[in-house]
């Protein structure tokens, strides 16, 4: 309707300018053109540099108003006039509400919003979203093509999406031009590229060459104000001229495109022509015809452009909905079980119409499986838009028009837009197909024919619309479009169901207009053939024919030709004598022609003729003409020939020959004379005779006519009816003939269809072929019985198949494989539906992976498999590479001592290395558990792991020496340094934490005690370097007195007092020098341990007598006396006499220099118990200055005499209590220092093992018995005592396991201090022999372990420490550590048992 | 007839060098350098020769005090040590005697001393 309405605007608007023109035609100033165009200009992303080029390129006084609505942020200011205004003359504006178009002006769209178009009035609305979608461009310009019409021009710039392809397609429509930006040029393609699509462009031009067309385009004569239809006179062209060439253009589309256009409306043609000679800059219609002429591609434009039809998904959504209400489901109620609904969409175009339906029906119906055919005929007469409905791609604009849900349902979302879905596509038939012309589609449920009708004029409508009730089913429906209707005429045909709608029921009255069908009216391959071929057959008629006809003519008789209906049909000759025409209705039939005696003459001959198949003859038939008699021969011969139609007739000539006057005329005429002659009444008689002939014959001729005349009644009676059943007959064929030219129609259109798959097919069957071809993987196809199909080259090749191999069973190919039957592989793989993977090797060695799949088809059914090898030596290369490398680093890591972790995020095990496990006390089996739970017990030392394993893992910076204190379940406790850093690591977590755990523990405890031994050290070397000095001094000073005196006595005088002085003092100074040496030595010697002692059995107070004799000279000397205290010992020591009178010898001299005079020395010897063992023990009790306690502990140590720089009134090294210490330890012994400060005197307490007289007398009797019985006695002492032995050394375990073993001893073997404890828990031994050096734990560590135990747990065991090397160090740090005794090794075997019995006897007194 | 104090804790020596010196100088032994500090408060010799490794109060020390006394009597240490430096720079050290030393080379000194 609007289109009518815009129509009449557009007249007044051309004629007030045609008017203006005439006043002023020469008119330069364009802008004073008042029915100027308007150009839209739609542009997005990258489009104002386009605009930009576009309007520097532009002219400005084209008198055009340039419309530009761009896509604007709609929060900000457009600043978009003031730049553009910068590039052209025209002035530029920001559209406000309401203001009325000029030409020559730019105007812009305000951001946020809307724009419409109205009687050239801008309506600025807001915003409007439609579904989501904000499409100003699409909006703008299909109002603007409302407005304005043919008067608008449509431009699409650079932009992105598809905005402006359906409003470009309006402008088109309403035959404006249409311009979109070459994609090359544009920064954004997409909305000029989806526009060129849509095939609604006409020109794809540059920014700059948009400019200049535009300016060509305002130049032109149709445009200049001129009226745009071409039926008012246009330069010089008179109306009927124009309709001539009008006639022509539509005569070439017919003849070209097989359409007749003619009884489409003329506005709309005229619209679409004035367009095309616009674009083509043709001035008038004959220039523009003879383009056309030669030009085919234009005649192509132009047919596409009189058929172009805006269309969009689900046009007048309304109406769709009343098709799902009111519609579809009569449809379903009526529908036959099982047959299928069937819907014709007429004028399809680009196909959103057909989908549109379908979509709604399957909608309605829901499940689109609960009824099955649904066919939708889809047909249009262009041949693009069909391609296009078939291709079902749109773009990404229906999004407005096409809900989300259903584009989720019914679309795929492709690059550029939406691809109907393959069940949609495949319900709709796309075909080309004239509804005009051809043969329609029948029984048919809905005929969808929308805005199609508004094309045709009047009759064209009133044809069409008969064909479509013929085609619906008796209750089918049409679909009409919203300003079309059935027409006044019509109504009979159609039921109005719906008046907003357009919904029409067929009527059941049967169709008024029988209509007829050419053929095949699209097949102009079928039309050019059957012209060319009746041209050969009417074309160049030859000389012989020519001649023949001349003859006939000259010669022949008169005569006609008739027909079995004895209808004239030829007549040859001068006949007018025999045959003429007659009152009453005019008549080609022979008899009415003829005189009535000829007629029954004729009708005579001819039915012998008829009767006879062959020429019949009535000779000298006289008659009367006018005044005079002719006499003739009538002949009639009878032929076949086929005229016209196909089928031969039956014909007959009839030809009339005269008979000469001169010799045949004579005889009636002697006759007659004769007659006269004879007389009155032979003529009389004659005529009598005559008369009775005539009668006879009359008579007969009755009854003939009579029996033919019967014979004749029955017959017409028979041939009525036969007529009634041929009437049906005919009627039954008719609809025959209707619904198989129907099928035909369809037929073809399934046959279009086909045809379209089948190119799909082989384009795909080609594709496939290049594919396997191209393919470097070989291929093997074979079929169920495992015959092979297929292959690709390289299979050739690889599994030594030829061509000849098709069809042969896979099983015979020998591939270039051992072992490998791929026969039964195949055959497997069939029958399990599974597919097969494996690695084969070739003879070559390389390897491939070999894979056998079941072939499915797309029925999901097994017919067949597809083997494929694929080359994976360079991969298994790399594995059995990476195998050895990483063989090579598990080595490395198993090898390494430093337990070494991979941990996850959660710091769960991952993997560790054989260290970790043995550290750790976990196996591989482990995986997964909490490292944090390994490594330490308190919260605070997890917390702090976790920090900074967590920070190593997040920030990949590697973690560098953080050191943890742990603390074991076993409450062992030490410090770990933990290195780290984030490794790749194979599984879902990509990354993983390496950690190298290393135990400090020993190296910390080693640099500390190596401090300390530097401490000591140093110490000891500072008193070793007072030591040299004292030593120095101390050895110089008695050299010196020897030295002095010696020079002295050599000037004296020999006898003299003074020289017996001097030979004292030099014997003095040279035996204290002497006895300094042996101290020295007796240091070294106790230091390397070479002091060989050479011990006996002795009576401990006979020495001490004996010693204290020695010195009482020297304490008389000094007023000192010796008070000796001696008790029974009832044992003996063990020692080297000389030692130990030198050690009680020692300790006398020292107590007697500190003594003051005057002052007793008290020595006492007692027998004493300690420890569960027995000792002597010897005392030197001074009353002297005493010992400073600090000094105390440090006495008995080496060089350290020097530091206290003590009085020696006596001289010497001071190394005395040193080697006197020393010398005891040797023995056994021990000796301590006691005092009560300075000035308070010293006890000096000296102990030795004491061995006492019975068991002493009983072992040695035992070990002579042992020795003399070679090891058959028992010793009593070790009987049954349970001893734990610890050496780590087997063969001096054995030895020593034997010795006690023998002794009686019961023996608990181990070779750690580790095993130590644990024996001593379990088996509570009575004595403990440990060895010092072992390796880990030592003999110290246990023995200090041990005494750190409760009583009841062993702690107080007896123990005896055995070390290879007598220093004396060791020996007092085992003592120390809490060992009882100490044996050196190499020892003998009674060493041992009477250290152990000494032991055990202690113990056993204590413990009872 | 100068005056000597010879301190030295060892008898054979004090022995000897009595009976070396006192024949030219007035000598007086003394085995204790604290009794010799005191003697010296009421006495000044013209030279001491001076053990320096002695028990209770050794050489050094014994040089240490006499320094503070600023006494002007030159000092002859005797010593068996060979590293011998510490206080010896002392202005009174005037000079050492090494351990065991000749009758000539003390006597040969003792004159050097007593002739400045």
């Amino acid at each position: 309707m609007t289109i009518k309405k815009s129509l009449a605007a557009q007249r007044t608007k051309a004629s007030q300018s045609s008017k203006k023109f005439s006043k002023n035609a020469k008119r330069k100033n364009l802008i004073q053109n008042k029915n100027f165009p308007i150009v839209g200009i739609g542009a997005s992303a990258g489009g104002l540099e386009a605009i930009s080029e576009l309007l520097g390129n532009l002219p400005p006084d084209t008198g055009m108003a340039f419309v530009i609505v761009q896509h604007l942020d709609p929060t900000h200011e457009s600043r978009i006039d003031e730049i553009l205004s910068r590039k052209t003359l025209m002035p530029v504006a920001e559209i406000k509400n309401n203001a009325r178009v000029k030409s020559g002006h730019v105007y812009v769209i305000p951001p946020n919003s809307s724009l419409r178009i109205s009687h050239g009035v801008f309506k600025v609305l807001p915003r409007v979203e439609s579904k989501g979608v904000h499409l100003p461009i699409d909006s703008f310009f299909i109002s603007l093509a409302k407005d304005q019409e043919s008067k608008c021009i449509g431009i699409i710039l650079s932009g992105t999406a598809s905005d402006g392809t359906y409003g470009l397609g309006a402008i088109k429509m309403e035959g404006g031009l249409t311009i979109a930006q070459d994609p090359r040029t544009a920064k954004y393609d997409g909305m000029p590229r989806s526009a060129i699509a849509a095939g609604v462009v006409d020109l794809i031009l540059s920014p700059k060459q948009i400019g200049e067309e535009l300016d060509r385009i305002a130049r032109h004569p149709l445009i200049l104000g001129e009226e745009p239809i071409l039926a008012l006179p246009i330069h010089d062209l008179a109306k009927s001229e124009v309709e001539g060439y009008l006639g022509k253009i539509l005569t070439i589309l017919h003849n070209k495109c097989h359409i007749d256009f003619s009884h489409y409306k003329r506005n709309t043609l005229n619209r679409r022509i004035t367009r095309r000679m616009v674009l083509k800059k043709k001035k008038n219609l004959k220039e523009y015809l003879a383009y056309l002429e030669t030009n085919a591609d234009e005649i192509k434009c132009l047919y596409e452009d009189i058929l172009i039809n805006v269309t969009e998904f689900f046009r007048d959504p309304n109406a769709y909905a009343g098709l799902k209400t009111q519609i579809f489901p009569e449809i379903i109620k009526n529908r036959e079980a099982n047959s299928p609904i069937r819907i014709w969409v007429v004028g399809c175009s680009t196909g959103e119409e057909a989908y549109s339906v379908t979509i709604s029906l399957l909608e309605f119906i829901g499940k689109p499986t609960s009824i099955k055919p649904i066919q939708v005929f889809a047909t249009d007469i262009s041949e693009s838009a069909i391609q296009k409905a078939r291709s079902g791609v749109y773009p990404e604009s229906i999004s407005k028009n096409v809900s989300k849900e259903r584009l989720q349902k019914f679309f795929v979302k492709t690059e550029t837009g939406y691809r109907i879905k393959n069940f949609i596509r495949e319900m709709c038939l796309f075909s080309w197909h004239d509804v005009t012309r051809d043969p329609p589609y029948a029984k048919l449920d809905l005929i969808c024919c929308r805005n199609l009708l508004i094309y045709f004029d009047q009759a064209l409508q009133e044809h069409v619309l008969p064909i479509f009730h013929y085609a619906l089913k008796s209750k089918g429906f049409l679909w009409l479009g919203s300003s079309e209707s059935v027409g006044k005429l019509l109504p009979s045909l159609f039921n109005l169901v719906d008046k907003t709608n357009k919904f029409y029921l067929r009527k059941s009255t049967p169709t008024i207009q029988k209509f007829h069908f050419p053929a095949s009216a699209h097949m102009p391959e079928k039309l050019e053939i059957a012209k060319k071929f009746s041209d050969q057959i009417h074309g160049s008629p030859d000389i012989g024919q020519e001649t023949d006809r001349i003859a006939a003519l000259t010669y022949a008789p008169p005569g006609v030709v008739i027909n079995n209906a004895m209808e004239i049909i030829l007549i040859r000759g001068e006949i007018a004598s025999y045959l003429q025409l007659t009152h009453g209705q005019a008549s080609f039939n022979l008899f009415k022609l003829a005189q009535p005696e000829l007629a029954s003459a004729l009708r005579m001959t001819i039915r012998l003729a008829q009767k006879k198949n062959a020429p019949a003859r009535k000779d000298a038939f006289t008659l009367r003409v006018g005044k005079e008699l002719k006499t003739f021969n009538i002949d009639v011969i009878p032929f076949t020939f086929a005229l016209a139609s196909q089928i031969k007739e039956r014909y007959f000539l009839i030809s009339f020959k005269p008979i000469l006057d001169v010799s045949t005329g004579d005889l009636p005429v002697r006759k007659r004379g004769k007659q006269l002659i004879t007389s009155q009444d032979q003529y009389i008689r004659e005529l009598e005779q005559e008369q009775s002939d005539s009668k006879s014959y009359q008579n007969s001729l009755i009854q003939d006519f009579e029996i033919t005349q019967e014979e004749f009644t029955s017959m017409n009676e028979e041939l009525q009816s036969t007529i009634e059943e041929l009437q049906s007959t005919n009627e039954e064929l008719e609809t025959a003939k209707e619904e198989l030219q129907s099928a035909n129609e369809e037929l073809t259109t399934v046959n279009d269809e086909l045809q379209s798959r089948n190119m799909d097919l082989s384009k795909l069957n080609d594709d496939l072929v290049n594919l396997l071809g191209c393919m470097d993987i070989p291929i093997v196809m074979v079929d169920v019985e495992g015959c092979v199909r297929r292959f690709t080259p390289k299979a050739g090749k690889m599994l030594n198949l030829i061509p000849s191999d098709l069809g042969r069973p896979i099983s015979d190919i020998n591939p270039n494989f051992d072992k490998l039957d791929l026969g039964s592989l195949v055959s497997e793989v069939i029958e399990t539906i599974a597919i097969k993977e494996m690695n084969i090797q070739d003879r070559e060695g390389s390897w491939f992976r070999l894979q056998i799949r079941p072939y499915k088809t797309a029925e999901n059914k097994i017919e067949g498999a597809v083997i494929a090898l694929v080359d994976i030596n360079l991969l298994k290369q790399n594995l059995i590479k990476r195998e050895a490398s990483l063989d090579y680093v598990t080595s490395v890591a198993n090898t390494v001592h430093f337990p070494l972790v991979v941990l996850d995020r959660q710091l769960r095990l991952k993997s560790a290395n054989h260290a970790f496990y043995e550290k750790f006390k976990v196996t591989a089996e482990d995986e997964g558990i909490d490292l944090l739970t390994l490594i330490g017990t308190t919260k605070k030392v997890i917390a702090d792991v976790r920090k900074a394993l967590m920070h190593a893992f997040v920030t990949n910076v590697e973690l560098k020496d953080f050191e943890v204190k742990y603390e074991f379940p076993n409450s062992k406790c030490g410090t770990m340094l933990l290195n780290g850093r984030r490794i790749q690591w194979i599984g879902d977590e990509p990354n993983a934490l390496l950690l190298c755990i290393q135990d400090i523990t020993d190296r910390l405890n080693m640099e500390k005690s190596l401090r300390e031994a530097i401490v000591k050290w140093k110490r000891a070397d500072q008193a070793k370097d007072a030591f040299l000095a004292t030593l120095s001094h101390e050895l110089r000073t008695p050299l010196t007195v020897i030295l002095c005196w010696t020079q002295l006595l050599l000037k004296m005088e020999e006898g003299s007092e003074k020289f017996k002085r001097g030979l004292q003092a030099i014997e003095q100074n040279s035996k204290i020098q002497g006895q300094m040496i042996d101290d020295l030595l007796d240091i070294s010697r106790i230091q390397s341990g070479k002091l060989v002692l050479s011990t006996s059995q002795l009576d401990l107070a006979d020495v001490v007598r004996t010693t204290v004799e020695s010195v009482r000279l020297l304490a008389e000397s000094k007023s000192v006396t010796i008070k000796t205290h001696i008790k029974s010992l009832n044992g003996s020591v063990v020692a080297d006499p000389a030692r130990l009178q030198q050690i009680v010898w020692n300790l006398l001299i020292n107590a007697i220099k500190f003594s003051p005079p005057k002052k007793d020395i008290d020595v006492r010897v007692n027998p004493v118990l300690e420890q569960g063992q027995h000792f002597a023990v010897i005392e030197v009790i001074d009353h002297g200055k005493g010992i400073n306690p600090n000094f105390l502990p440090q006495l008995f140590e080496r060089f350290t005499q020097a530091d206290s720089s003590t009085t020696r009134l006596y001289g010497g090294l001071g190394l005395g209590l040193t080697i006197a210490n020393d010398l005891l330890k040797l023995l056994g012994g021990s000796i301590r220092a006691k005092s009560e400060g300075e000035g308070k005197g010293a006890t000096f307490t000296v102990l030795l093992p004491l061995i006492l007289n019975k068991s002493k007398q009983k072992m040695k009797a035992q070990f002579e018995e042992v020795t003399a019985a070679g090891g058959t006695a028992l010793w009593q002492n070790l009987n049954g005592l349970n001893v734990l032995i610890v050496e780590d050394e087997q063969r001096s375990l054995d030895a020593f396991t034997e010795l006690l073993n023998f002794a009686g001893a019961k023996t608990i073997s181990v070779t750690s201090a580790g095993e130590a404890m644990i024996a001593l828990d379990k088996y509570k031994p009575d004595i403990l022999i440990s060895d010092i050096a072992m390796p880990g734990e030592d003999g110290i560590s246990l023995i200090q372990n041990i005494r750190a135990r409760k009583t009841e747990q062993g702690g107080q065991i007896p123990a005896v420490a055995l070390t290879a090397y007598a220093a004396k160090e060791d020996v007092t740090q085992a003592l120390l550590a809490g060992f009882n005794a100490h044996l050196a090794k190499p020892f003998n075997a009674i060493d041992l048992i009477v250290c152990i019995a000494n032991l055990a006897n202690g113990r056993r007194k204590t413990n009872p | 007839m100068k005056h000597i104090f010879i301190i030295e804790n060892d008898i054979g020596i004090l022995e000897a060098l009595t009976f070396l010196l006192e024949k030219k100088y007035v000598v007086t032994t003394i085995s204790d350098a604290r009794i010799a500090l005191n003697k010296l408060q009421s006495e000044q010799p013209d030279l001491i020769l001076l053990d320096l490794f002695m028990p209770d109060l050794n050489g050094a020390k014994f040089i240490e005090a006499f320094s503070h006394r600023e006494l002007n009597v030159p000092i002859l240490v005797m010593t068996g040590c060979s590293n011998v430096n510490m206080h010896l720079n002392a202005s009174t050290v005037a000079g050492v005697i090494r351990k065991p030393f000749q009758i000539e080379e003390i006597e040969t000194k003792i004159e050097q001393v007593l002739a400045r």
